[in-house]
């Protein structure tokens, strides 16, 4: 069968990736707040597509195999969606459960009826 | 009924043609990688929980992990896959000295990857940092400790099967150098390191994601 | 004799090292039966157990060993691999037109897999039993519980890459190897179904496997990855384990789905109502049941928005199966039926599957959830879909290929009165189990208060009645393999391509490879008749093979 060399791709891909590399670094030295998690993610989606579409020759291969790629993100995704779904709509200010916030706290309870030890949550992300 | 008397000798007796048996193999490894993605997924999303939870606590344990030493490895192990690619293309266009060079290359570069993996687990532990009765962590107090150990567990949960499916992989290559060796590859039939290679691939991807994840929360 | 794929080596290596399906369906055919008794011995103990309100069988701990027993068996080593493992591996290389599944030696290692998680499992009864429940909640089972729960684990972890091979391969020779003229709406259902399962399994299996791993590891490593006390929550466990376990009990029951499918166009003898809405009610489940998993976990603490979003997407789910119902009934009228037993258990299976099914829908609103869920409503549920449902199938597909799979038929008396007997004893056991949930008694208890003891008799006579009835076609079945009366191709002038082949079919298949031109379930046609009554069943496919439609093979 007909193959040509794919050398030069490869090699564009790889300097592409090492500069990924040295981006994302980066960026995590900057104060970027919120706004580092997006960041750090997609560049590291980019550096994955890349390596799938080049070094794994999804974007010569049939469209069965391109399907069978794409679902593997998607149903992680909703993996993901559906679980921090009930974490992030829980109806706690603190996420720490009452054992905790007694250790650290001794009696904060016992003052608070409920409990919402604010003063001691920890910042979210 | 079965294979001709004229078919290849790397045609298996279940097959029709190559064809079909290349459209398999690749199938088959696309699905096998499809369920590693959901194993680490796994892990990943347990992973997503405590970080939302626990944010101000990872990012203090973060801060010890050598971003340096884990970006230099990330170059190694981003090596690895560019030879492992070449190799591939070695093999397809009938390259012996180079397929066999080229799967050396992917080998060595992993097993750099490994090492320094290993020399940063040992220095982990001299600094009471691998979870269990030995971890000590100072400057918090409370429960937020423990939280700060789950970071820990996490990192080495996750590395750990990281480089335990590198040490598979180091095998496969092994055995891959061995069969290249011994001449089974050719242009007409290099599926084994195309499917090895999707492997090892998909490795680098799982640590693509663990690097920004473990190493590089926050340093600003 | 002539040479089929039983008498062709009769060494012991002939069938360890095997690559044939056939064989490695026997195989896993004589494990999941063994493991179906061990699992059902610890039914009848527990059984035992309830019959009084007090407990003065077993002591309390052992209670919980035997639950667990139960259910880890019974989800793990009977039901997730029976039908694809046995009925799959055997016929879907030949309902396609193949020779083999794509990769033999996977196969194998498959079945060898299962033999080592059952081991590690066996070990665990060994070592004591395990307590925890099939369900390993934690910190219960990563913590504080002091019974052989990593060895249950191991053994949970191993038998799950068995599932994992098997689909691969079902999933990858559906795709690539058909032969010429089997496009994909010229499948058998049972093909459609054994897909979807297949699909299932590849996607959530490896999430089962990284969480006992991480219950595993947190017992033996002794940190906090769901413990309260450290930091760990373990309701993560549960949406880790659920993820799974929800489309588990799809895993189980998609593939009794598709034999009700093929013995229903056989009995009724006519093609299957709506086919595409059949094959594509499958893949809906499938889809929809990785969606719905927070459903067991209403009364955790999850998140209320959360809830609501599991709790619709489980009525949707309940939409392609009614789909299935529907059509099978609209098959069934005017069909020309034969009360044969196969036909007995998939008329049974209809009945309560969907009794099992619309209860499903009560559990899935979360109102009525608070009050019933862990109760024996929830147990009567599940066991109504998967023995009611998900046995009867596989016992259904069992009888309808067993002259396939042997060259001989059982004794069909016997048949009827084993299914009947146990259509009533399933229904005994179960049906009071209802009301019991209902009434407030909560499940995984060894006592319970006076008042609920009939309904407690009542079921564990039942149980009793069903036992029976699953040890008669233990018996008959191995009766049938000596004195069972000879068979040719197709005894039951069925449709399909493992009709068209000798019962038991040579190794490769087929004496010559086919090649299809005749849509699925092809029964109406006047042609078929004169067919089947030829003695020569090849004959029929000399027509040329059209246009197929392989995998796009483009390079």
């Amino acid at each position: 069968m007909e193959h040509h060399s794919h050398v030069k791709s490869y090699l564009t891909v790889y300097a592409i990736l090492l500069v990924l590399v040295v981006l994302t670094v980066a960026v995590s030295l900057v104060k970027a707040g919120a706004l580092a998690f997006p960041i750090a993610m997609s560049i590291a989606s980019i550096k994955a597509l890349l390596i799938v579409l080049i070094f794994m020759h999804v974007k010569d291969e049939t469209p069965m195999v391109q399907l069978y790629a794409f679902v593997g993100v998607v149903w992680l995704g909703l993996f993901f969606a559906f679980t921090l779904a009930d974490y992030m709509t829980r109806n706690n200010t603190n996420t720490l459960l009452p054992i905790q916030i007694e250790a650290m706290e001794p009696g904060v309870l016992h003052g608070e009826h409920g409990g919402h030890g604010d003063a001691t949550a920890p910042a979210h992300h | 009924m079965s294979a001709h008397a004229d078919s290849p000798p790397f045609l298996r007796h279940q097959f029709d043609d190559v064809l079909q048996q290349r459209t398999s193999a690749a199938l088959g490894m696309w699905a096998f990688l499809l369920t590693e993605v959901m194993f680490f997924g796994g892990l990943f999303t347990a992973y997503t929980v405590y970080r939302y939870w626990y944010y101000p606590e990872w990012d203090q344990a973060s801060r010890q992990l050598d971003v340096y030493l884990g970006a230099f490895n990330t170059f190694v192990l981003l090596t690895s896959s560019l030879t492992m690619a070449f190799a591939v293309d070695s093999a397809a266009t009938g390259k012996q000295k180079a397929l066999r060079r080229n799967i050396l290359l992917t080998l060595f570069f992993g097993i750099v990857f490994v090492g320094i993996k290993g020399i940063e687990y040992t220095t982990k532990w001299e600094h009471h940092l691998v979870p269990g009765s030995h971890f000590e962590w100072h400057g918090m107090s409370g429960l937020r400790v423990p939280a700060i150990e789950l970071f820990y567990v996490f990192y080495f949960i996750m590395t750990g099967l990281h480089a335990f499916h590198m040490l598979i992989g180091f095998g496969l290559l092994f055995t891959l150098w061995i069969q290249a060796r011994m001449g089974k590859f050719s242009p007409e039939y290099y599926t084994p390191v195309e499917m090895i290679g999707l492997y090892w691939h998909f490795v680098d991807i799982i640590w693509v994601f663990l690097f920004p994840l473990l190493y590089l929360m926050d340093r600003s | 004799m002539k040479r089929n794929y039983l008498n062709a080596n009769y060494s012991i290596w002939s069938w360890l090292l095997t690559g044939d399906h056939k064989r490695i369906a026997i195989l896993y055919l004589i494990s999941i039966t063994l493991f179906f008794f061990i699992g059902g011995a610890a039914a009848v103990l527990f059984r035992l157990e309830l019959l009084t309100p007090q407990g003065d069988l077993v002591i309390p701990e052992d209670y919980n060993k035997l639950f667990t027993l139960h259910g880890v068996v019974m989800v793990f080593f009977f039901m997730v691999p029976s039908i694809p493992a046995v009925l799959g591996n055997f016929l879907l290389p030949i309902m396609i037109g193949a020779r083999d599944l794509a990769f033999p030696k996977l196969n194998l290692a498959s079945w060898y897999l299962y033999i080592i998680g059952g081991i590690f499992t066996l070990c665990a009864l060994l070592q004591g039993g395990v307590d925890t429940g099939w369900t390993f909640y934690t910190p219960y089972s990563s913590t504080y519980s002091n019974t052989a729960v990593l060895s249950a684990a191991l053994g949970v972890f191993v038998v799950g890459f068995s599932s994992i091979l098997t689909a691969l391969n079902f999933i990858i020779t559906t795709h690539t190897m058909r032969a010429p003229g089997m496009t994909w709406f010229r499948l058998p259902l049972f093909i459609w179904s054994n897909y979807a399962t297949s699909l299932i399994i590849m996607l959530g299996t490896p999430v089962l496997a990284i969480t006992v791993m991480l219950v595993g590891v947190e017992r033996f490593c002794h940190v906090g990855i769901f413990d309260p006390r450290l930091g760990g929550d373990p309701v993560l466990f549960q949406h880790l384990f659920w993820f799974y376990s929800h489309p588990a009990v799809y895993i189980m029951l998609l593939p009794s789905l598709g034999v009700v499918s093929e013995l229903i166009a056989c009995f009724s003898h006519k093609r299957i109502f709506g086919y595409e809405f059949v094959a594509f009610s499958s893949l809906a489940i499938a889809i929809l049941g990785f969606l719905v998993w927070g459903h067991h976990m209403f009364v955790t603490g999850q998140s209320m928005y959360a809830g609501f979003v599991f709790s619709f997407i489980s009525m949707l789910v309940a939409i392609p199966s009614a789909i299935k119902v529907f059509n099978w009934t609209a098959t069934l009228y005017k069909g020309s039926i034969s009360w044969s037993t196969p036909m007995m258990y998939a008329l049974g299976f209809i009945g309560l599957f969907t009794i099992g099914g619309l209860t499903g829908l009560f559990l899935a609103t979360m109102a009525i959830d608070v009050h019933v869920h862990d109760t024996y409503f929830v147990v009567a549920h599940f066991h109504y879909i998967m023995v009611g449902g998900a046995v009867m199938g596989y016992l259904g597909g069992i009888h309808f290929w067993w002259p396939k799979m042997t060259g001989r038929m059982y004794p069909e008396g016997w048949g009827r009165v084993s299914a009947v007997l146990i259509f009533a004893g399933f229904n005994l056991t179960f049906f009071p189990q209802f009301i019991l949930g209902y009434l407030g008694m909560p499940r995984r208890y060894y006592v319970y208060p006076d008042e609920f003891q009939v309904l407690n008799v009542m079921s564990s006579a039942g149980a009793s009645v069903l036992g029976l009835g699953y040890l008669l076609p233990l018996g008959y079945l191995i009766w049938s393999l000596k004195y069972g009366k000879k068979v040719g191709k197709n005894p039951w002038h069925a449709y399909g391509l493992e009709w068209e082949t000798d019962s038991p079919p040579p190794t490769f298949n087929f004496d010559v490879m086919p090649v299809v031109t005749r849509p699925a379930y092809d029964y109406d046609t006047e042609a078929i008749e004169q067919q089947y009554a030829e003695s020569d069943p090849q004959d029929q496919l000399t027509a040329p093979p059209p246009e197929y439609d392989l995998v796009n093979t483009k390079h």
